[in-house]
């Protein structure tokens, strides 16, 4: 026996090096296998099989999961040296989402709030803010963050999920890899490549709220190039709550007048238009892609007063060249890539307050138009090298260049008297313009080492140097150290310093009669400890958790300044926080699955001796998959948002906790030819579930003080054929 | 929390409490690549391959696949415990045919599409079994194509490939394949 062992292992050395694909089967693969072993072979031609890459949510759920986002190195989630989470197409299809926001709230620790724009807010461990910056949004690894407010944008307006391949998400610091605005989190979204598709496939959809959906994509191949495209459309009213009292309201109690909208519905309409290509062939890849928004509605108004007249328009392009070889010489896999991202936003007549506003002053409302223009270039270089025993080193460098260009601001009120005036006048390019034009020059360069130690231990150590043309350098360092004494169990001690750049609003915004940048802003910070665990209980049930502490400081915060009613941007803000989030995925039968997870924090306002505020203490979110029927899947989420505590000046009460439940029922059969149908509810009960509005403003004034509401229940329907 | 919170808690619980009791199953839902990984096994009750092809009696008998391996672990567990006329059984997984000479039954992935006539030209009368998914396969010089026919999964074969190949494939095989290039 022993020496047969032993020439195997001869064999297996001798012979051409062979590589062993990786164990990925479960219970139920070796119960089918087992069934089909003991049928002949006439009678295994008779087996009616489901074909694979069929939606088979409940093995996906517990197979090991993938990430590259936390090295750049795909590894298990369970190794890699970051909290993360992986979201696939799949999961998406089965939940039932629509729209990158819906997705989002699946991961543990992740709660999407709204601002008064009813932008998204993605609010990680406690790190709230109503511009977000502190999250970085990527789409297939390059930034998306714009320069002005630092986020993915103040018309954002959805992303459709169709083309999504997987979205790949650390909760948790990232700058020793990313840089800037790694900052609570970092979420990638990575788009579908053409064996994600493989054929065409085209769905359509309709919904409450007037929605029309239909998308079309397509993967294939062309003159030797592998191809991979995409179109999607949505027309929507969006859902119209209603806003019991607002900016104006209090205008109307002050000066007798009767101008406000409300009580009236907040205006959630949009238009948009995502396309997309991907072009590639061996180690080069060209992608590229726009996406249109129009007629995005003013949600609950720029000036937290209706404005049902005031649309949006927005414009993105993106491009990038990327060049990847993984055996670029014996121990280099390299990876060169060339990206362009342009943007510009437009608003077309924003009433910041209503018709009938200050006494009948302004006929029209006060109507302040503005428009942005950014661009951004950037090259990055980055490899591994592999050629050291036991280590394995990744070094990068790159550059970023980014314009904010082409601003235009229009007003109906006179900037020099500050009266009314009849028409729209023109002061772009003035002193009185909000923001002048402006440039970022910002290069990198990192290194990362991961050793392992032993087979058990593996060290990471992370470095990552910033240099600003417009604030000071930063250097950001991460550790880690993992242990996997055994295959089922592994755990993780980590450290990692990140850093949020200052916007160009805090940075240069001049003429703002209340708000006013501060050129000598330094870059927010935030340290971070976490230990986290993973534990394989069997093959069909995985446990995760993770206890995490910060502190976040020099947080960028408007503090009164030396003339009366002027409040300065500046580097104040301590937010200490502690925390833990639990995770488990369990396929229970053959055709069912639970996944369910936990997240609690505790959030502190260091300055104020306070509740941070805004973020909810305790959220929970469980999902099943059930498989009805053959090729009836039924799947429910049950979303749970408690204890959110109101910031320090602000007297309300808690903002009330809510759990929504949304079921989704869809009949999948993958062969081509085959119609994949679907129905949903979302928001079952027709719960009354409020996110939270700005506190007091300089005034003591909370102009929206009921909070601002999120859609009733609602259905959509969706047919979709793969050719 | 409200009482109709606490209502809606307990309604969903109950709703996925339902779901997971009423799920149950007879039968093993059967995939693509679990049938595929037994009948790959099951190929080596029917096939006879020249006594020159293993080293010694003790060398094991190796099944191999060449590109992006579908099966993910399957096979590995559709021959554990298995042997081939008292050889062990051995799988492995190979980026290029050069490194394949070794092999008993060769599964050629669909990822080496473009690489075919190639593979074909080098395996050229190499007692190996040959066996894949991608269509035509045993048209242009395979030996066992699958075919996937409404939920069954068949096989189509090339007998002459096969006989040139010095790889004798038993008539109880031929009977069951849904068609056999002379």
């Amino acid at each position: 026996m022993y020496i047969r062992l032993l020439i195997i292992l001869i064999n297996l050395t001798i012979i051409s090096f062979p590589s062993y694909a990786e164990d990925e089967t479960t219970e139920a693969d070796r119960e089918a296998i087992e069934f089909l072993k003991g049928l002949k072979l006439e009678e295994l031609v008779e087996v009616e099989v489901t074909l694979d890459n069929v939606f088979n949510v409940f093995d996906g759920l517990i197979k090991a999961r993938k990430v590259t986002i936390a090295t750049g190195k795909e590894q298990t989630t369970d190794r890699a040296p970051s909290v993360t989470t992986v979201i696939t197409a799949q999961d998406i299809e089965a939940t039932g989402a629509t729209d990158l926001d819906e997705v989002l709230e699946m991961v543990p620790g992740l709660h999407v709030a709204r601002n008064r724009a009813y932008n998204p807010i993605y609010i990680i461990r406690g790190i709230y803010s109503t511009f977000n910056p502190q999250i970085l949004m990527l789409v297939n690894g390059i930034p998306i963050n714009r320069l002005y407010f630092g986020n993915k944008g103040a018309m954002w307006a959805g992303m459709p999920v169709a083309n999504i391949a997987r979205i790949e998400v650390i909760r948790g610091p990232g700058s020793a890899v990313f840089g800037a605005n790694a900052f609570a989190g970092v979420i990638n979204i990575i788009t579908k490549t053409k064996k994600d598709i493989e054929g065409t496939e085209i769905g359509t959809r309709i919904g409450s709220f007037n929605t029309q959906d239909a998308y079309i994509l397509h993967g294939g191949t062309w003159a030797g190039f592998d191809i991979a495209s995409s179109l999607e459309y949505r027309n929507t009213d969006g859902h119209n709550e209603i806003i019991d009292i607002d900016a104006q309201s209090h205008f109307d109690n002050q000066f007798g007048t009767n101008a406000s909208l409300a009580p009236g519905g907040v205006n959630m309409q949009k238009r948009n238009l995502d396309a997309r290509l991907d072009i590639s062939k061996e180690n080069w890849q060209l992608r590229s892609g726009y996406q249109g928004r129009r007629n995005i509605g003013t949600g609950a108004g720029t000036g937290e007063a209706l404005d049902p007249i005031g649309h949006f328009t927005d414009d993105r392009f993106n491009a990038d060249l990327t060049y990847h070889n993984s055996t670029f010489t014996e121990n280099w896999d390299v990876t060169a890539q060339l990206s362009y991202f342009q943007t510009r936003y437009n608003t077309n007549n924003q009433t910041i307050f209503p018709s009938g506003a200050f006494g009948g002053a302004y006929p029209n409302g006060m109507i302040i138009d503005t428009s942005i223009s950014e661009r951004n270039n950037r090259l990055d270089l980055s490899g591994f090298y592999t050629g050291f025993k036991k280590h394995t080193v990744r070094l990068g460098i790159g550059y970023h260049y980014g314009e904010m260009y082409k601003i235009k601001h229009y007003t109906n009120t006179n900037p020099t008297t500050g009266f009314p005036i009849q028409n729209l006048m023109d002061i772009s390019n003035t002193s009185y313009s909000f923001i002048p034009e402006g440039s970022r020059k910002n290069w990198h360069v990192f290194l990362q080492d991961v050793w392992n130690l032993t087979p058990n231990w593996e060290w990471t150590t992370g470095f990552r140097y910033d240099n600003y043309s417009d604030f000071k350098s930063t250097l950001n360092p991460r550790f880690a150290l993992s242990w996997q004494p055994i295959s089922k169990f592994s755990t993780k001690l980590m450290y990692a310093s990140a850093f949020r750049a200052p916007t160009f609003s805090e940075l240069y915004i001049t003429s703002n009669p209340v708000h006013k940048g501060n050129l000598n802003l330094n870059p927010e910070t935030i340290d971070t400890w976490e230990l986290a665990f993973n534990y394989h209980v069997r093959n069909n049930l995985h446990l995760a958790t993770n206890l995490f502490s910060y502190k976040w400081s020099d947080g960028i915060r408007y503090v009164p300044g030396a003339s009366k009613g002027i409040f300065i941007a500046d580097n104040v803000g301590i937010q200490k926080a502690y925390g833990l989030e639990f995770e488990a995925r369990w396929k229970m039968t053959k055709k069912s699955s639970l996944l369910a997870n936990y997240a609690f924090v505790k959030a502190s306002d260091e300055n104020n001796k306070h509740d941070a505020g805004n973020y909810p203490q305790h959220s929970a979110y469980v999902r099943s998959d059930w498989l009805l029927m053959p090729n009836w899947f039924l799947d429910t989420q049950i979303n749970w948002v408690s204890e959110r505590q109101r910031a320090f000046g602000d007297s309300r009460s808690p903002v009330d906790d809510y759990t929504t439940v949304d079921f989704t029922l869809r009949r999948k059969n993958i062969k081509k030819g085959h119609w994949n149908f679907a129905v949903s509810v979302r928001n079952l009960f027709d719960v009354d579930a409020r996110e939270p509005s700005q506190g007091p403003d300089s005034n003591g004034v909370i102009n929206i003080p009921y909070d601002l509401p999120l859609a009733g229940r609602h259905y959509w329907l969706e047919l979709r054929y793969h050719f | 929390m409200g009482l109709y919170q606490f209502k809606i808690i307990i309604i969903s619980i109950i709703i996925l409490l339902l779901q997971s009791s009423l799920s149950y199953a007879k039968q093993p839902t059967i995939r693509e690549y679990q049938i595929k990984a037994v009948f790959l096994y099951n190929f080596t009750y029917f096939v006879r391959w020249p006594p020159s092809v293993f080293e010694s009696s003790i060398s094991p008998f190796r099944i191999c696949v060449l590109g992006t391996d579908p099966f993910r672990g399957l096979l590995k567990l559709a021959v554990k415990n298995e042997t081939v006329d008292a050889h062990n059984v051995q799988i492995q997984v190979h980026s290029t045919v050069k490194n394949t000479n070794s092999c008993h039954i060769l599964f050629i992935s669909r990822s080496e599409v473009k690489n075919l006539r190639k593979i074909f030209k080098y395996l050229k009368q190499r007692a190996i079994l040959t066996v894949s998914g991608i269509e035509n396969f045993a048209r242009d010089g395979g030996m066992i194509q699958f075919v996937n026919m409404g939920k069954n999964i068949r096989f189509y074969m090339n007998r002459r490939v096969a006989i040139k190949a010095n790889v004798r494939i038993s008539a109880n095989l031929l009977y069951i394949a849904r068609k056999v290039f002379q």
